[in-house]
């Protein structure tokens, strides 16, 4: 039995359709449970009570499962109007993010569809939280859709490859109340094959395969995904990258002498192109003009990131297990390494710095004893770090000239996943 | 020489015969261009038959009929059947999952209280005590799920009460 909330009752349902229960047992209270006095809750406990009871001994499976259709070839739809009109139709369908997109004509998706090797029909996986088949044709109507150039297919399909594996945890990124999105960092020669953006305000506008990417991507999640707000999608607020998700490629011509790219850090060769894709929460812009020396630039990094910022420990300890990216602009990168240090050695000091006493754990961090029990025997000054282990800062090289470097934060459950482009 | 200030009489004045010479100017050479060019003076007055034709035209294009492919994709989902709900609760044992979020297990101890008071002989389960790794709320994935699943099943419940929040 699930309780759950008015206001989330509709996500509990469709997370179990999802995972194929037709018709679960459930019981609502009214919103909210959280952030109320101990006096509320119990009161609601007790109101709630009698249909706790009654569902526990009586409750009955009802519905059956929709019935399911053959995933390829995709249906068609006949529409009528000129482009502004084929827009609103598609918007009012459900069709849409409310950006324009361009009409997928079957002759416009048989010409994406020249941009890759794979076969139309085959299945990629499962989108969540709404579980719609994401065949190769399916792929292409949606880079159609967003304007991508054929030879952007292999990109797009690797980033989606990432995200349907498990460790993506692609429908808890896009189902959360967080204002939460999709990262994807492009290696290896593809980036300058397609033009994919690199250095100056790669992850920004003005760069047609990154936006166009990047839009591909998030229409798949929110319309074969069904990942719309207000539910599934419980986002709080939102952002624009619930339009277009982060996308650049590593600037790796900024590369300092001796440090390796992204991808070979993850075990691939440097020919090799790659996508990885990670759930973030929105980045923090580290805004150093003044450090000289890399200590001092560590400094920067270890007041303005800490565990309560990352959010690491003080919600959910899990996510301290996680690895969190930091994106170095070029110019601070130069700063580290011309001073002699390695990666490596930015990771460890990083680490040993950016931390706070456990006294200062919000009341009410459901994970405190385990925190204790993890960095025991810990007092309230005990010094607790971002992550449990300085390799979980995972670097790449992000941007062109100037003083910022950018934190991603995981979301809660979300590992880097990369891929190979395949052609 | 100085310009008369706009809104002056003086100003006005001087517009006005300036538009009166313009307009003469103009009736001069058009007479000029008629006497040389009638066939372009045909055309120019036949060019909003052309242009009205064109434009219909035009309309008729931007209006069309579009085949487009669905973008929605299809469902496929593997049922999952769920165990039936035992038919009394008297001498079971309830579990009692919290995933972590705000006041969940504040929730759920007063149930406890609640099924203890009106269930005979019930034995009840509280996770976060039993197997407090297992307060995780965001899963993030079903192997996640799975594993949670597992370990609390290990407790052999013959009912899970679960408070998701928020």
């Amino acid at each position: 039995m699930t309780i759950a909330t008015t206001e989330f009752i509709g996500l509990a349902k469709d997370t179990a359709l999802s995972q194929g229960v037709a018709d679960g047992c459930f019981v609502t209270v009214p919103h909210p449970m959280g952030m109320i006095p101990l006096a509320e809750i119990k009161e609601k406990a007790e109101k709630a009570f009698p249909q706790i009871l009654k569902a526990a001994i009586e409750w009955k499976p009802m519905a059956k499962l929709p019935p399911q259709r053959p995933v390829y070839p995709a249906g068609r739809l006949e529409l009528k109007g000129t482009v502004e009109d084929i827009n609103r139709q598609l918007y009012a369908g459900g069709f849409s993010l409310g950006l324009p997109v361009i009409p997928p004509t079957p002759e416009s998706v048989a010409a994406m569809l020249k941009g890759t090797n794979r076969k139309p029909d085959e299945v990629l996986g499962m989108v969540p939280p709404r579980m719609g088949a994401l065949t190769i044709e399916l792929v292409a109507i949606h880079a159609v859709m967003a304007g991508c150039k054929p030879e952007y297919m292999p990109v797009l399909i690797a980033a989606l490859e990432a995200l349907l594996d498990p460790k993506a945890n692609w429908r808890g990124a896009t189902t959360t109340t967080a204002t939460s999105a999709y990262l994807a960092i492009v290696n290896g020669p593809i980036v300058d094959e397609i033009g994919i953006a690199s250095r100056q305000g790669a992850a920004g506008s003005s760069h047609h395969a990154n936006a166009s990417i990047g839009y591909a991507i998030n229409l798949i999640a929110e319309i074969v995904g069904g990942s719309r707000p207000p539910s599934p999608d419980k986002s709080t607020l939102g952002g624009p990258a619930d339009f277009v998700c982060w996308i650049f490629g590593e600037n790796e011509d900024a590369l300092p002498r001796g440090w390796e790219p992204f991808h070979v850090d993850r075990g691939f060769k440097r020919g090799d192109s790659v996508v990885t894709i990670m759930g973030i929460y929105p980045p923090v812009d580290n805004i150093d003009h003044w450090s000289v020396t890399p200590e001092e630039h560590i400094n920067w990094w270890a007041h303005l990131v800490t565990p309560l910022l990352s959010i690491g420990g003080p919600a959910w300890i899990t996510q301290m297990d996680q690895p969190h990216i930091v994106g170095l602009g070029p110019e601070h990168a130069q700063l580290l390494a011309g001073a002699g240090w390695s990666k490596d050695q930015f990771r460890k000091a990083f680490w040993a710095k950016a931390r706070i006493p456990l006294s200062a754990w919000p009341k009410g961090s459901p994970n405190k004893d385990l925190l204790i029990k993890r960095f025991g025997p810990a007092t309230p000054e005990t010094l607790i770090p971002i992550t449990f282990k300085p390799e979980n800062f995972l670097i790449v090289i992000a941007g062109g000239s100037g003083k910022h470097s950018h934190f991603f934060a995981p979301f809660p459950g979300c590992f880097p996943v990369s891929r190979l482009v395949r052609k | 020489m100085k310009t008369p200030l706009p809104g002056t009489s003086l100003h006005r004045i001087g517009w006005t015969f300036q538009k009166i010479i313009e307009k003469v100017l103009r009736k001069k050479e058009a007479r000029m261009k008629l006497g040389r060019n009638w066939k372009k003076l045909v055309i120019f007055l036949l060019s909003p038959v052309f242009l009205a034709i064109s434009g219909t035209t035009l309309a008729e294009e931007g209006v069309q009929r579009w085949e487009v492919l669905n973008p929605e994709g299809v469902i496929k989902i593997e049922p999952m059947k769920i165990n039936p709900h035992p038919s009394t609760l008297a001498e079971k044992t309830v579990l009692l999952r919290w995933n972590g979020k705000h006041n969940g297990d504040k929730f759920l101890e007063r149930v406890a209280d609640l099924l203890t008071q009106k269930v005979k002989d019930i034995k009840i389960i509280k996770s976060w005590e039993v197997a407090p790794e297992t307060v995780d709320p965001i899963s993030g994935s079903q192997e996640r799920s799975m594993e949670l699943m597992k370990k609390l099943a290990a407790f052999k419940p013959d009912l899970v009460i679960g408070s998701q929040a928020d």
